[in-house]
């Protein structure tokens, strides 16, 4: 892949569906676009489900915080999408704006995993947060969407539940000197004016001295890449390697990790604090 | 009658003899400075602090020494005597031979913010426990969160976390499972979650679900009721699995904590092994380290939302474990302190809280508590103006409160009297071990020893400067190395042996005495300054005897005004004195007008009328009350005089009027009453007095002369008088016998005197004065109980029976008890 390949890159797209109010997560989601000059669309799923539900003549809601059972009605329930798809709308284009962002926001009705597959594009990022609370999880919905996105071969960029630094460097794993993930962690990194921090998972000289070319390539001037070696590319490896490393970002690739992406993306950005961008792997 | 001396009139009887006026070397005494080898100020070996005050050094040694509670010590003496400056250089010189005093810190009292923790420290050991403690934090900074980021920190908080959300997505995938088990999906809703029934994995329709039999619709809804009640109970316990997640990360943050904060801790304490109180604040300090480790690592690097960091505080959140030095000697200062405050307001004294606008609100912290004055003297010796004192509110009441307590506590007036309601501290009270010395004015002793209760619980030792020293040549050798000394502080050319013989003059003239010396340095200084510019101004590198002479013209000339002005009044004939002729019951008496440091003599007509009367004599200063109690002490002596001497054989009939002419201000004391006795006997004797002659002195009820104050001033203002108008040679000053040893003329009246042109006359007795002022004799009763033919004793005897035969008639006729008023 080459580094014009990155370009190939169009939209950031923030599933509101969970949690319709995070402005920390619509922040991180402008901000990239602003980084990767990428469109960032705001999407916001009316269950049809619960739409459903509401013609039930049983059909009660357990309401939070309060944890107070109300019956479900149906005017209701449309009444409440509506209100979040308002708040939701009113929040991103506020918070893009304060970024200079363009942003573009669009509601959908629908089944929100099947929504957000039949949106998503291999030239898509999509915006996933880790849950918060334990009541995020009860639905599965971040699953369904991760499987929606690499369904799709988008790529994610998973925010844990606090980020801890927005200043430092953006380090990406690599493997190859055309990782995916490298080049678009060289573009960040430019764009931002940070350093790039390569983490290798051994001493191969020749690998290293061709991803440093090829950050520099990029634009990366030579003071402004660094490289490090981790110990294997497990959650734990990763997180070890990153100890000191201060970063604001870290990448990589799908084909970093034989298998249960999410895991592990899920844990670095849970020890580091910072957001993990998961680079989705060519098709084929 | 007491005998004459040598230098004035011999004589058995006063009466008898004429007085003679005073040889010119009796009107000043100058310096002798054979017995003091020196050229200029500058060979003369310097002489400062406790100089010539005996009785005040031993009491200021008694008062320094002794520990017993309540023995502080008052300095009195008049103002300008150098009190201030020689108490401390005294208390300087005793001190330095003590130890040193206790360092003092403030800490932050963890368990209660609000009251700081003194602790006292060795002297000089406070600076390295402040270093102790910033080293400590510096190096924490760098050490927590290194070992927070550690792999090993690092590994035991993911497991952790992964316990703790695996055994929360257990139960969550239990319920799913369950639900999707029983066709029931968890929904999520804008506001919470639902469960409906599926068919297919897909929610199943409001039309199909009512299609559904009875039986079926109800099982299901009791599936979902059931399983409502697994989610309420699921979500129920979401908060106590965070809160076991938080406690677990809580726990091992604190044992990560404990162990990086307990090597360096120990390392501290192993650089302050000899101080307890230190120690166990370390000891303080590793817990609140542990409780808020967050303030050194990124809170959510560790977790937990920065829990349990310390609230906001003005400044570093790191300032919470800072030294506030609150009293440490300064690099030179050795042994006890000694400790002047010159503006002893109340925080001055007790030190203050300071506070910062934090967010329009004012805060503060331990760090922002001052040391007042206490503070800084505390084991050593505190030294205050007691008029300066006295005038600052609250710090009188302050000053006992602490001693009688023996702590400083430090009081925030502000708030005692409602002008602030901000949260403030109440730092500990730190013990007092001082002595305190006020110096001041002799009144300011008095009035509080009369009005204040306390006073004499807090200050039981007295030392009282005296104001003069006795003149010798060892007094005089002693004041000119005072003179050098003050020469050389002031930076001032050196002055040379007749212009230190000129200053020991002075001194004794400010003294009034040629006995004494005044012991007012300040004044002394002043003169030394003055006469070195003009000296400066003539282009001279020493000072000479005329720069002096020029200083103590120019102090006069630039306070002369007023006089000048009294003097043209007389000169003008505005003011009526003659200084020649004779005239009955009129004489020149002499007062003295002090206006500020300046004061001046002047002469003042006093005039006495005389006729039959109850045996009153009227004062008229006092009936129109310009009279003070002294002067009406003083005229009514004379009736006492009258009474005892004349007309034994029948009561006075006399009615008198005295007065100061021209006099429209108040008039007090008793120096004229001499005078008005003569002014009376002229009056009643019809023998006119000598208006060459001024007189001052008092007289008792058996007719002696008694001293006055301010001879030397009455005497020169008089002198310029008689000088302006041209001295004839019969011109002078009667004075009291008693003042000669107090003359300390100006050197043109001496030369007049010396020259023939003017006389100063001591008398002894009234009869000695009315035969000078009259050129008769006044007469001793003989051996018929009479006094002689032709004496003014006589004189006034025949009057007086005169008057009372006049007012037997007058009463006979029965028209007595008239005519006593004037």
């Amino acid at each position: 892949m080459s580094a014009d390949d990155v370009t190939a890159y169009r939209r950031i797209i923030l599933d509101l569906y969970q949690s319709f109010a995070n402005r920390r997560a619509m922040a991180q989601a402008a901000e990239l676009a602003r980084l990767l000059r990428l469109d960032l669309l705001g999407v916001y799923i009316e269950d049809e489900a619960v739409h459903e539900l509401a013609g039930l003549p049983f059909a009660r809601e357990l309401r939070l915080p309060s944890h107070e059972w109300v019956l479900v009605d149906a005017d209701q329930v449309a009444a409440d999408f509506r209100h979040a798809a308002t708040t939701a709308e009113r929040m991103l284009a506020e918070t893009a704006a304060t970024l200079g962002v363009a942003s573009v926001f669009q509601t959908m009705r629908g089944d929100p995993a099947e929504a957000i597959a039949g949106l998503l594009r291999a030239s898509d990022i999509i915006v996933l947060t880790e849950p918060r609370t334990h009541g995020e999880l009860l639905t599965g919905a971040l699953a369904q969407s991760w499987r929606a996105a690499l369904g799709a071969g988008a790529s994610v960029l998973l925010l844990p539940p606090k980020v801890t630094r927005r200043r430092g460097p953006v380090a990406v794993l690599v493997a190859d000197p055309e990782d995916r993930g490298l080049i678009t962690a060289a573009r960040i990194a430019l764009a931002a004016d940070e350093t790039l921090l390569i983490l290798l998972t051994g001493s191969d000289a020749t690998l290293c001295e061709a991803a440093v070319r090829t950050a520099r390539a990029i634009g990366l001037p030579q003071g402004r890449v660094r490289t490090h070696i981790v110990a294997g590319t497990s959650a734990q490896s990763i997180v070890q390697g990153l100890a000191q490393a201060n970063e604001r970002l870290f990448v990589l690739s799908c084909d970093m990790l034989s298998q249960e992406h999410a895991e592990i993306v899920t844990r670095i950005a849970a020890a580091r604090g910072v957001p993990v961008l998961l680079v989705a792997c060519p098709s084929g | 009658m007491p005998s004459g001396d040598a230098h004035g009139t011999e004589t058995s009887h006063p009466s008898s003899l004429t007085v003679s006026a005073l040889p010119a070397s009796r009107l000043y005494r100058g310096a002798e400075l054979a017995g003091l080898a020196f050229a200029t100020t500058t060979d003369l070996a310097p002489l400062d602090g406790l100089v010539g005050q005996p009785r005040a050094s031993e009491a200021l040694r008694f008062g320094t020494h002794i520990g017993a509670r309540g023995f502080n010590i008052f300095a009195i003496g008049t103002s300008g005597a150098g009190v201030q400056r020689s108490v401390k250089a005294l208390l300087e010189q005793a001190a330095a031979e003590r130890p040193g005093a206790a360092d003092w810190v403030y800490v932050n009292n963890f368990a209660d913010p609000r009251r700081p923790t003194a602790i006292m420290l060795p002297s000089r050991r406070a600076p390295a426990f402040q270093k102790v403690m910033r080293a400590l934090i510096e190096d924490l900074k760098a050490a927590i969160p290194a070992v927070f980021e550690s792999e090993n920190y690092q590994t035991r908080r993911s497991a952790i976390e992964e316990a703790v959300r695996s055994k929360g997505e257990t139960a969550f995938s239990a319920l799913r499972d369950k639900a999707t088990a029983k066709n029931i999906s968890i929904l999520r809703t804008p506001t919470g979650f639902a469960m409906a029934p599926t068919q297919n994995g897909e929610v199943v329709p409001p039309d199909q679900f009512n299609a559904w039999p009875e039986e079926k619709r109800h099982e299901t809804e009791a599936g979902i009721r059931e399983l409502e009640k697994e989610l309420e109970q699921t979500l129920r316990g979401i908060p106590r699995l965070e809160k076991e997640r938080r406690d677990a990360v809580r726990a091992l943050d604190r044992e990560t904590a404990r162990y990086a904060i307990g090597q360096s801790i120990d390392e501290a304490k192993g650089q302050v092994p000899d101080l307890p109180a230190v120690l166990a604040h370390l000891d303080t300090v590793r817990d609140d380290l542990v409780d808020n480790v967050y303030l050194f690592v990124n809170p959510q690097a560790a977790g937990e939302d920065g829990a349990g960091a310390a609230p906001a505080r003005p400044g570093s959140p790191f300032d919470r474990y800072e030294v506030n030095v609150l009293v440490t000697p300064i690099d030179h200062e050795a042994g006890a302190p000694v400790v002047e405050e010159l503006h002893p307001t109340l925080s001055n004294l007790v030190g203050r809280i300071e506070h910062l606008s934090e967010q329009g609100m004012l805060v503060t912290n331990f760090r922002l508590i001052r040391a007042g004055a206490l503070h800084r003297a505390n084991g050593g010796t505190i030294l205050l103006d007691a008029r300066s004192l006295l005038l600052e509110p609250f710090s009188w009441q302050a000053l006992k409160r602490a001693l009688s307590q023996r702590e400083v506590a430090i009081e925030d007036i502000a708030r005692f009297a409602g002008f602030a309601t901000t949260v403030s501290l109440e730092p500990d009270p730190i013990p007092l071990d001082i002595k305190v010395i006020l110096y001041g004015e002799r009144i300011l002793y008095y009035m509080l020893a009369a009005a204040d209760p306390d006073f004499a619980q807090h200050f039981k030792v007295l030392a009282d400067f005296d104001d003069e020293i006795d003149r010798s040549a060892d007094s005089e050798a002693m004041l000119a190395r005072i003179i050098g000394a003050l020469a050389s502080r002031e930076g001032l050319k050196p002055f040379d042996r007749e212009a230190v013989a000129r200053l020991i003059e002075q001194a004794a003239r400010l003294a009034d005495d040629q006995g004494k010396l005044t012991l007012g340095t300040e004044k002394i200084r002043d003169l030394l300054v003055e006469a070195a510019f003009w000296a400066g101004d003539a282009k001279r590198e020493v000072v000479n005897r005329a720069d002096v002479d020029r200083a103590i013209d120019e102090q006069i000339r630039r306070a002369a005004r007023v006089r000048e002005r009294s003097a043209e009044m007389i000169l003008r004939d505005i003011a009526l004195i003659d200084t020649t002729g004779s005239r009955i019951g009129q004489i020149n008496g002499l007062s003295v007008m002090s206006l500020g440091d300046f004061a001046f003599g002047r002469p003042t007509r006093i005039t006495c009328r005389v006729h039959p009367g109850v045996g009153r004599i009227l004062d008229i200063e006092r009936e129109v009350e310009l009279g003070g109690p002294l002067h009406s002490k003083g005229v009514l002596i004379l009736s006492g005089f009258l009474a005892g001497r004349y007309a034994l054989d029948a009561p006075i009939s006399l009615s008198a009027s005295l007065v100061f002419e021209q006099s429209y201000g108040g008039v007090d004391g008793d120096s004229a009453s001499s005078t008005e006795l003569y002014a009376l006997l002229s009056a009643l004797a019809e023998t006119p007095l000598r208006q060459d002659l001024a007189v001052t002195g008092s007289v008792n009820q058996l007719g002696e002369i008694q001293a006055i104050g301010g001879v030397n001033d009455k005497i020169e203002g008089y002198f310029e008088i008689c000088q302006a108008r041209g001295l004839t040679g019969a011109q002078g000053v009667m004075i009291p016998q008693a003042n000669v040893q107090h003359l300390m003329l100006r050197a043109d009246v001496v030369a007049a005197c010396a020259d023939g042109r003017f006389a100063i006359y001591p008398v002894r007795a009234i009869d000695q004065g009315i035969a000078l002022l009259t050129g008769r004799a006044a007469g001793e009763r003989g051996t018929d109980g009479a006094y002689p033919e032709g004496s003014i004793n006589r004189a006034v005897e025949d009057r007086l029976r005169a008057f009372a035969k006049s007012r037997r008639t007058l009463a006979g006729d029965g028209a007595a008890g008239g005519g006593d008023v004037t």
